[in-house]
């Protein structure tokens, strides 16, 4: 192919770069505050194994993930049939509130709600219009996801 | 409001046992020991007044101890209930005095209050009553409920505030109450007063705060409200409107053109609405298809109908080129069923994408109000700071590019409000595309089957008598004519649906005149001096009552959410207990010092059931003593029910102006 000048080109110009829009779901603060809400709402004793934080963690962020997760606890679904995706996003997440001081992690992959975790689900619960679905959800969720079934949909043995 | 009498009577399978509490004006104490019954005679008030749903969300039971129920401690033993009552005589704005009665065991029904229209228990005689019903829907808004009879009785105006469901409904009184009555039990927990929440009110403290400080922003936000249900209301009609509109088109095969699918301010639109039909693969103006079939007819019309040897040469050669016509036309609807599939297919897709921005937004706006609460988990995220090591991060869980910023929380709602406007607008284009290639199937669909029985009819007239009047012919002349007074009766339906539209339209341009005349800002200026006022009044209290977690002097009330704000944010929840007490007296006190000064809707009466004294030193709660006791030169009410050792309390109130009224035992004691 020859050369082609195109004169209307032929001006200096320069890239600005452009801050990038991410997902609602990877804004540190969104995500620790789920978190504390699903320690608070749907754990039993304020706690939880990491394993079962990352299966509330898949479940809640899409509409198939909800009704698969209901399905699992109700029954309706064996957990073999289920892929649930390991998101590294929460473990930073759940980094970042570790060192707020907002959980504490105990004995090997146990994760457990402070009193100031504690103090500040309460503060997010307050506000009405705050996490109305996630909330929804959580509560309809509640503590019957057990660990039980979270081994089970790791393919470990009951 | 005063509270001026409160007499309880429980009759027993041992006697008749009771409390009576003569109120008066200014500071009223009334003392009695942990446990005896204090807080008791407070829960009676509310009850009294129908006001449970402070005390409970459960609607089948009152919210009051055995004591008024079932069993009753006599010092030394127990004794059954039989009967009890609560009586309560109250006093409005204009000195008149009623007195409420509800039974809490007895014959008579819990969701009845007695209304006595007089002070019939400081000055007995005969005074009318009539019984008013409570706890029930409409016992705020009907005559015989009992919340409108309070409601009226002390002249409280107030306002229609709208629902999560976008209902509207009136500020019920037990939303309201709760910022001048403190219940023990619940009412220390929470900064704000905590509210039922079985009313679904949007902002229900926001507009408490309002109405209970008298702001225009209420009246303000009423008119608003006034407007968006009428504008709801014109939608809701338009949208019937462009349905039959649709309608009228779609029982001849067309589409209606140019028509706003939402209500518009200007009418006639610039270009006149109308229907257009299929005509093949494109779309013509029903007026233009009207005159097609009128000339034909009249064309056909003019001539007498053919006899069948007269044009069979005619027939011949018409019946090939119908067979020719109908299989190009077979040829073309299968063209339009494919791409009716692959648009619909694109609607499909545009509608999941919008879904999926709608949830990203919800969450880019949760965390919005997140970092507006001043959530101690945003403290470091918020300065986009490790809260271990201190370093630099980005505001995102997922790692970036290098050098790669994230938009601000602001920016990115913005970005993705855009993205929605811009998909919306793509689906309603999309959604159009279809509904008019539906229109085209049928239109296809029906010309085929009219070329089907064209065909049929030409056969049977070839092979018919040649006397015989054209069969094809006559069927033509039929079809013409029921197809004229089809889009004839279509053109009458049309233009009367667009006069309707018309009306609306003027309707809808009144509403968005009025709307442009409400000031952009809710607030007027004499509203945001009754807040500063109240900041004020709330600083002043602060020190007063040794206040010492923040600095004082960084203190306000919000102008949006009206809560105390530190630094412009919520307060920190690491505040002390004892501090968070002070906070909350100087809070609700503030309020109704407001009201000395400024004209506010206060109703001047503040009752605090144990305020918590404990955890604030001995010191603060004489301070705040002394702050409630000049509520006798104020023309208030206010009552503090405490179990305050007597002798401390005593001393407390040496030279403070006040009533005093001790139980020794138990609060409920044989008459």
């Amino acid at each position: 192919m020859p050369n082609v000048e195109i004169p209307e080109l032929d001006t200096p110009f320069t890239f600005n770069e452009r801050p990038e829009s991410i997902p609602g779901d990877l804004r540190p603060l969104w995500r620790i505050s789920l978190l504390l809400l699903m320690l608070f709402v749907a754990s039993r004793g304020k706690k939880s194994s990491f394993g079962r934080l990352h299966v509330l963690n898949w479940a809640i962020r899409s509409d198939e993930g909800r009704d698969a997760l209901v399905g699992i606890v109700d029954g309706r679904l064996l957990p073999g049939t289920i892929v649930v995706r390991i998101e590294p996003s929460l473990n930073r997440a759940v980094d970042f509130a570790h060192g707020e001081g907002l959980l504490r992690k105990i004995g090997g992959d146990r994760i457990e709600l402070t009193s100031k975790g504690e103090s500040e689900a309460k503060r997010i619960l307050e506000q009405e219009d705050l996490f109305r679905s996630e909330r929804e959800y959580l509560d309809q969720i509640g503590k019957k996801l057990t660990e039980k079934v979270v081994a089970e949909l790791f393919g470990g043995k009951s | 409001m005063r509270l001026r009498h409160l007499r309880i009577r429980v009759l027993t399978d041992q006697g008749l046992f009771g409390v009576d509490v003569p109120f008066t004006d200014g500071l009223f104490i009334i003392r009695a020991e942990n446990s005896m019954g204090k807080s008791t005679c407070l829960r009676a008030i509310l009850v009294a007044l129908g006001m449970e749903a402070m005390l409970t969300a459960n609607r089948d039971d009152l919210p009051l101890p055995p004591a008024l129920k079932e069993d009753l401690h006599t010092g030394d033993g127990h004794a059954s209930v039989i009967e009890s009552d609560i009586y309560l005589e109250i006093e409005n704005s204009q000195g008149e005095r009623a007195v409420v009665r509800r039974t809490v065991k007895g014959s008579r029904d819990q969701g009845l209050i007695e209304v006595i229209r007089g002070p019939a228990l400081t000055t007995p005689g005969q005074y009318s009553a009539s019984d008013y019903f409570v706890g029930r829907p409409g016992d705020t808004t009907r005559d015989a409920g009992f919340l409108r009879f309070l409601l009226d009785f002390l002249g409280w105006d107030v306002p229609m505030v709208r629902t999560f469901q976008g209902e509207s409904r009136p500020l019920y009184p037990q939303c309201i109450m709760p910022y001048f009555i403190v219940e023990q039990l619940r009412g220390w927990s929470t900064l704000e007063p905590p509210l039922p929440t079985r009313f679904g009110i949007k902002e229900m403290h926001r507009r408490c705060v309002e109405y209970l400080l008298g702001l225009d922003a209420i009246n303000l936000a009423a008119e608003r409200l006034e407007i968006e249900e009428q504008e709801q209301s014109v939608s809701k009609q338009w949208g019937v409107v462009v349905g039959a509109l649709r309608a009228v088109a779609k029982g001849v095969g067309g589409m209606p053109q140019n028509i706003p699918a939402d209500p518009v301010a200007t009418w006639p639109p610039e270009i006149s609405p109308l229907i257009m039909v299929p005509e093949g693969e494109q779309w013509i103006p029903i007026d233009a298809k009207k005159e097609q079939v009128e000339l034909r007819l009249r064309e056909i019309e003019q001539q007498e109908i053919p006899r069948v040897a007269e044009i069979v040469g005619n027939a011949e050669a018409e019946l090939t080129s119908k067979q020719d016509r109908l299989s190009d036309r077979q040829a073309m609807l299968s063209r339009v069923l494919e791409a009716y599939e692959l648009e619909n297919d694109e609607v499909e897709g545009t509608r999941a994408r919008l879904k999926k921005i709608e949830v990203d937004l919800q969450r880019n706006k949760d965390t919005r109000t997140l970092l507006k609460l001043g959530s101690t988990a945003a403290s470091s995220m918020a300065n986009q700071q490790c809260p271990t090591c201190h370093q630099h991060i980005t505001d995102s869980l997922t790692p970036l590019a290098e050098g790669q910023g994230v938009m601000s929380i602001d920016e990115n709602i913005a970005f993705l409000e855009e993205q929605r406007r811009t998909f919306r607008a793509v689906l309603a284009n999309q959604e159009h595309v279809v509904e008019a290639r539906a229109q085209q199937v049928t239109a296809l669909r029906r010309e085929v089957s009219d070329l089907r029985g064209e065909i049929r009819s030409l056969r049977e007239t070839l092979i018919s008598d040649g006397r015989a009047p054209s069969i094809a012919a006559v069927r033509e002349r039929v079809q013409l004519t029921e197809g004229l007074s089809r889009y004839e009766g279509a053109s009458d339906d049309f233009a009367g649906e667009l006069e309707n539209l018309a009306e609306l339209s003027a309707k809808w341009n009144r509403l968005q005149t009025a709307k442009s005349k409400l000031p952009k800002d809710d607030t007027t200026p004499a509203d945001r001096e009754k807040l500063k006022r109240w900041g004020d009044l709330l600083r002043e209290q602060l020190s007063e009552y040794d206040f010492r977690s923040l600095e004082i002097g960084e203190i306000t009330v919000s102008e949006e959410s009206y809560r105390p704000l530190h630094e412009g944010f919520d307060l920190p929840t690491n505040i002390s207990a004892s501090d968070f007490i002070r906070v909350i007296w100087s809070y609700l006190n503030g309020l109704r010092e407001v009201g000395v000064e400024c004209e506010t809707n206060h109703p001047g009466l503040l009752v605090f059931d144990e305020p918590r004294q404990q955890s604030a030193k001995d010191i603060s709660f004489e301070q705040l003593l002394k702050r409630v006791a000049r509520a006798g030169e104020q023309g208030h009410q206010v009552i503090v029910a405490t179990s305050e050792k007597e002798e401390t309390l005593q001393e407390m109130l040496q030279d403070i102006p006040h009533r005093y009224h001790a139980f020794d035992g138990y609060v409920l004691s044989p008459v």
